[in-house]
């Protein structure tokens, strides 16, 4: 209660001191679809005095008053506003900027006050969504996951997988908040497409280092993605249709000006499209049967104005993975059968509501739930037609999963342009559910029936968090953001506490060049079991436990950034980041075993450094970047390799990316893409030797192999570099009630047989006539081309 | 250029990239070089307190995809220690049961059956190959007292059939002690209890399988000695009461016609090569388990010499 006493002063004495000043404060937002436009920029050109928008598009400057002062209001791809004001009073002031429209000349947008240099914050990537969705993509399926793998520090976990692995962390260390909501598990199709439909998402932000310390409980990175509001002006639509997908999002005012709503929804069609030739298929065996996949995602989201101080956000997701197998024969008395299915998904649901206490405080307070469930059914046996009574069968359930639900509650308080002041906090209830068999096995002609359920309990757990953060200008050119992020854990059996300081800064140099350097403290409660590489649905999401030490880390980065030309953004980082207390399986415990998970796994010690260069060409006619990482990573377990340093899975020494896009014209536009990156670490043998043990006597039992492999140390191997060319071109034409735009590409243009697994196996050898072993490489896509149909109206 | 025109250029140029790749786009598979070959001696080698002789398989390793025999080591010098004072050696040939190929064994000859705390090293080196050295120490004689062991069937709380063995075992305060390869035999089946490595004892199940491995994992839980069931203790007399129990492994129409009970007490790199080994056959063929490596005593070299203490201790059936 202190602290809160401690903290209400320091922001009233600051509010004190600068109690000549008046205040302007609102929203900015979207002309035509009234989307609050976050980041966005208020500048006094005179003063070279700024802020920019918070999340929800709310902005708040105060400057000194009795005078008239020209503000400029301004966001990538819009046209400026520069608006008169005379401050003789705090003042409401709510901006409408217009998209630009102008593709032929270059936009140069004076965001003076976001510019790269200028901003406190680094190691952060935001890439405009019109920019990521122009990326080429496998199948045509935009997705935003993919497209941050293309950026320096971001790597991907394998061919088309869409897990991010930033700076040397694994997927399961970053925080991915779909409007401020955990997602547990960000995949569709084990891994090959992201669980985040491109037509409902407004803005994409990812930091991979000097986090604020409004950010807690993942060691790695911060993924905020912000789901549109709603057109609140006019009825909109986008349609399209692609070789496995289609999608539909509609949005628009239910009370014109103060509420919208937009809802998103996608589904694959491979089974519908599939079923007749696969129940035919079956029909020849004698069988009715049907084997599947699909997945479909919906978002949904509402909000309501209700004055200009006050707001309310529904949204919610939902999605589903579904594989099934089922048969069973048509003929005979006894029929045998089996059903068999495999789902997983995702449902999240926030509920927001925006209040703004006075023109320099702004609350929000969230709601939460987030559900991820894997559920199996195994089932099968036989029935007789002659005997209905008759019943012979085995059947397998497992579930697992993770259940939060959350309440938190941000404030901004920008008390004058000098500090940004940042300030809440934020509980958790998880439910974690490590996994849960149940079994029944019956039979009528032996009279047998046996029913049980094996497996752990749910276990519950509260995380809590409280931070304040200040971003604070020091100087002309000195600005920092400092803060602290406290954070509890509370189990049955054990509490574990954590205090993390965080601070970043920049000092501008002449000629539009900075200096910034960052060091965060990062502690994680919560970890996933998976098998790396993969993104299988087997994920097992489980807390830090008295035998599980949280995991933690701390990172520091220096860096430097320009904007060139008003147009490009250039920015060179090195950073360092440790981390401690890391989970791993122990030698041969993986997926698929039952037992304690907590006796699979050993913590380590893992550590990750690197350089990381990155330019950048936001809009105009070209657009693009080219991003390089030069990094190291390692791990280091008691337990694994006597204690020996090895590489992670996935310690690149090098990834390269360029990303294009060039609008021919008006109407056509032309998409490439090409990745460079060092191939994956794995382990393998390479030596084998006789373990066959003399013989001796009264041998009872004993384990003796006569061929034992040597793996050396985990990950000694390295797999081949893999490079890619994407290219794509839109062709976009109006038409009388709706725009088409016509996407075609291809993936991994030039078929390069990139790797995705190695596997000893056996060939045959057509001249000796011998079987040999040898080692095998695997790719996935040599050459995928796509087609999508997408209109817009 | 109209956009038209761009568009069937692309189209072309498109359909073109397609032509080309046709031949690479239903063979993603390719064969690549195997990690290198580090060659090196490997000696695999087991003696339990009162062996007069240590019987030494000693080979040349092989890269991965070498489909040969294991060579033996060309000019192999061999030198074992007891306490400290050098052995004689000799060379056995003898028929190989897993490759089917004559091969031969090497055996030092002791002058006196080993006894707890003596102390083999072995320096073996060959052409071609670097140096080896390993060593090891007979342990002490398991301090588990008889005369308590009854294999006794049941059921347990919650009613399922069981059967279990009562003894008592006084644990080694000082160190934790090694226990392996302790086994109930009776008839065709047995359970098999081990100790983890902080010496506590634990039950684990197997079945027999084969007679050069009878008895296999069937507890998924039982890996590399960690997991299974740890027994229940009680304090007694200041010793412990461990009842080791499992499910039924046997049909109740079994006739058991006898029981013994083997304890071993073994050595660290004993414990550790054997688990090691176990957990890599059991788990080298699941693609999602991470790899295993064998562990290894000997120095600049692969395999084992282990050393062990054992003592059979007949049961009574009830």
């Amino acid at each position: 209660m202190k602290k809160i006493y401690l903290l209400c002063f320091f922001c009233l004495s600051i509010s004190k001191i600068f109690s000549q000043t008046f205040t302007i404060s609102g929203y900015i937002q979207d002309l035509s679809s009234g989307e609050k436009l976050i980041g966005a920029n208020v500048y006094n050109e005179a003063t070279s005095e700024g802020t920019i928008t918070n999340n929800y598009g709310f902005y708040s400057l105060s400057l000194p008053g009795n005078q008239s002062v020209e503000i400029t209001f301004s966001y990538i791809g819009y046209q400026n506003e520069v608006r008169k004001i005379n401050l003789s009073a705090n003042q409401s002031i709510n901006v409408d900027l217009t998209a630009s429209i102008t593709l032929d000349a270059v936009e140069v947008v004076a965001e003076k006050n976001k510019r790269i240099e200028r901003e406190t914050q680094m190691s952060v990537a935001e890439v405009p969504m019109a920019q990521l969705k122009k990326v080429p993509a496998l199948l045509g399926e935009v997705d935003v996951l993919k497209a941050l793998q293309l950026l320096p520090g971001v790597k991907s976990g394998g061919e088309g997988q869409s897990g991010l692995y930033v700076r040397g962390g694994g997927p399961d260390q970053n925080l991915i908040l779909l409007d401020g909501v955990p997602v547990y598990n960000a995949s569709h199709l084990f891994g090959f497409f992201s669980v985040f439909n491109a037509d409902a998402i407004k803005d994409v932000k990812l930091i991979k280092g000097g986090y604020p310390a409004r950010y807690g409980g993942r060691l790695s990175s911060v993924l905020e993605i912000n789901m549109k509001d709603g057109n609140i002006n006019e009825f909109k639509g986008t349609a399209s249709i692609g070789l496995i997908s289609s999608k539909l999002t509609l949005e628009g005012p239910i009370n014109k000006g103060k509420t919208s709503f937009i809802v998103s929804g996608r589904r694959t069609y491979l089974d519908v499209l599939a079923r007749p030739f696969i129940k035919n298929g079956f029909k020849n065996e004698g069988q009715d049967g049907s084997v599947g996949y699909y997945f479909y995602d919906l978002n949904a989201k509402i909000n309501h104005k209700f004055s200009d101080k006050d707001r309310l956000y529904l949204s919610s997701y939902g999605g589903r993975d579904r594989f099934f197998f089922k048969t069973k024969d048509l003929e005979g008395d006894t029929r045998d059968f089996a059903d068999n299915s495999l789902a997983w998904g995702n449902f999240t649901t926030a509920l927001r509501w925006n209040h703004v206490i006075s023109p320099k405080m702004f609350v929000n307070t969230t709601a939460t739930y987030s559900d991820y469930r894997l559920k199996t059914d195994f089932e099968f046996g036989s029935n007789r037609s002659s005997d209905p009574d008759y019943v012979d069968a085995f059947g397998l359930n497992y579930i697992s999963g993770i259940e939060d639900l959350g309440l938190k509650v941000d404030v901004d308080y920008v008390p004058n342009p000098n500090h940004f002041i940042r300030f809440g906090a934020n509980v958790i209830n998880h439910t974690f559910k490590p996994g849960e068999f149940s079994l029944y096995n019956e039979s009528s002609n032996e009279n047998f029936s046996f029913k049980d359920t094996i497996g752990q309990a749910n276990i519950g757990a509260v995380e809590t968090g409280l931070y304040v953060e200040d971003d604070w200008n020091i100087s002309k050119n000195i600005k920092i953001n400092a803060g602290l992020h406290f954070s509890s854990f509370l189990l049955n059996e054990e509490s574990y506490f954590s205090l993390q300081p965080r601070i970043s800064g920049r000092f501008l140099l002449p000629k539009d060049w900075s200096m910034k350097a960052s060091f965060a403290t990062m502690r994680q409660y919560i970890n996933l079991l998976s098998f790396e590489g993969i993104g299988l649905p087997t994920d097992l999401w489980v807390p830090s436990t008295a035998k599980i030490k949280p995991q933690d880390s701390w990172q520091a980065a220096l860096g430097t950034a320009k904007t060139i030309n008003d147009s490009y953004e250039l920015s060179a980082e090195v950073y360092y980041k440790k981390m401690n207390n890391l989970v791993a399986y122990k030698d041969g415990a993986g997926v698929f075993q039952t037992d304690d998970w907590q006796n699979r796994v050993v913590q380590g010690k893992g550590d990750a450094y690197g350089m990381e260069l990155f330019l950048q060409k936001k809009e105009g006619k070209f657009s693009g970047w080219v991003g390089y990482t030069l990094s190291w990573t390692y791990r280091n377990f008691p337990d694994i390799d006597n204690g020996a340093q090895f590489p992670y899975r996935f310690d690149r020494r090098h990834d390269f990316s360029i990303v294009g896009n060039y609008n021919i014209t008006p109407k056509i536009n032309l998409a490439a893409t090409w990745v460079f990156s060092t191939g994956n670490a794995v382990t393998l043998a390479g030596t084998r030797y006789d373990g066959t043990l003399p013989q001796t006597d009264n041998e009872f039992f004993g384990y003796s192999g006569n061929d034992i492999e040597v793996f050396g140390n985990r990950n000694n191997f390295r797999m081949r570099s893999y490079h890619r060319l994407d290219i794509g071109v839109n062709f976009t034409k109006k038409k009388k009630r709706y725009e088409r735009v016509w996407s075609i590409g291809a993936y991994n243009a030039y078929a390069n047989n990139n790797p995705f697994f190695l596997y000893y196996g056996n060939t045959y050898d057509e001249i000796t006539g011998n079987t040999k072993r040898v080692l095998k490489q695997t790719a996935l896509f040599p050459l995928v081309p796509y087609i999508t149909w997408t209109a817009n109206f | 250029m109209k956009a038209n025109q761009i568009f069937y250029f692309l189209t072309l140029a498109f359909t073109g990239f397609i032509l080309v790749s046709c031949e690479d786009f239903f063979d993603t598979t390719i064969e690549i070089d195997p990690p290198q070959h580090d060659k090196r001696i490997s000696l695999v080698s087991r003696a339990f307190a009162g062996d007069t002789a240590l019987v030494m398989n000693i080979k040349g390793s092989l890269a991965v995809l070498d489909a040969k025999e294991f060579p033996l080591v060309e000019d192999l010098s061999l030198v074992v220690l007891l306490n400290g004072l050098n052995c004689q050696i000799t060379e056995e040939p003898t028929f190989s049961q897993i490759s089917g190929q004559e091969t031969i064994e090497y055996k030092a000859h002791f002058n006196s059956p080993l006894v707890p705390g003596d102390v083999i090293e072995i320096k073996a080196s060959g052409k071609e190959y670097n140096d080896i050295y390993a060593t090891d120490t007979v342990p002490n004689s398991p301090i588990i007292e008889d005369g308590t062991f009854i294999l006794d069937g049941g059921r347990d709380e919650q009613g399922e059939e069981v059967m279990k063995v009562n003894f008592y075992y006084v644990p080694n305060v000082s160190k934790a002690q090694y226990f392996n390869q302790s086994i109930i035999i009776e008839g065709e089946k047995c359970f098999h209890f081990s100790s983890n490595e902080k010496g506590e004892l634990i039950c684990l199940e197997r079945r027999k399988q084969t007679s050069k491995s009878p008895c296999d994992l069937i507890d998924p839980r039982a890996i590399n000695g960690t997991q299974g069931s740890l027994m229940k203790q009680e304090i007694s007399d200041g010793r412990k009461l461990y009842t080791c129990q499992t499910r039924r492994v046997f049909d109740s129409n079994d006739s058991i016609v006898g029981a013994t009970m083997q304890v071993i007490n073994v050595s660290k790199a004993y414990y550790e090569y054997d688990h090691s080994v176990s957990n890599y056959f059991d788990n080298g063929e699941n693609p999602f388990a991470t790899p295993i490596n064998v562990t290894s005593n000997i120095k600049n070299g692969y395999g084992v010499l282990e050393l062990g203490n054992k003592k059979l201790f007949p049961l009574k059936i009830q």
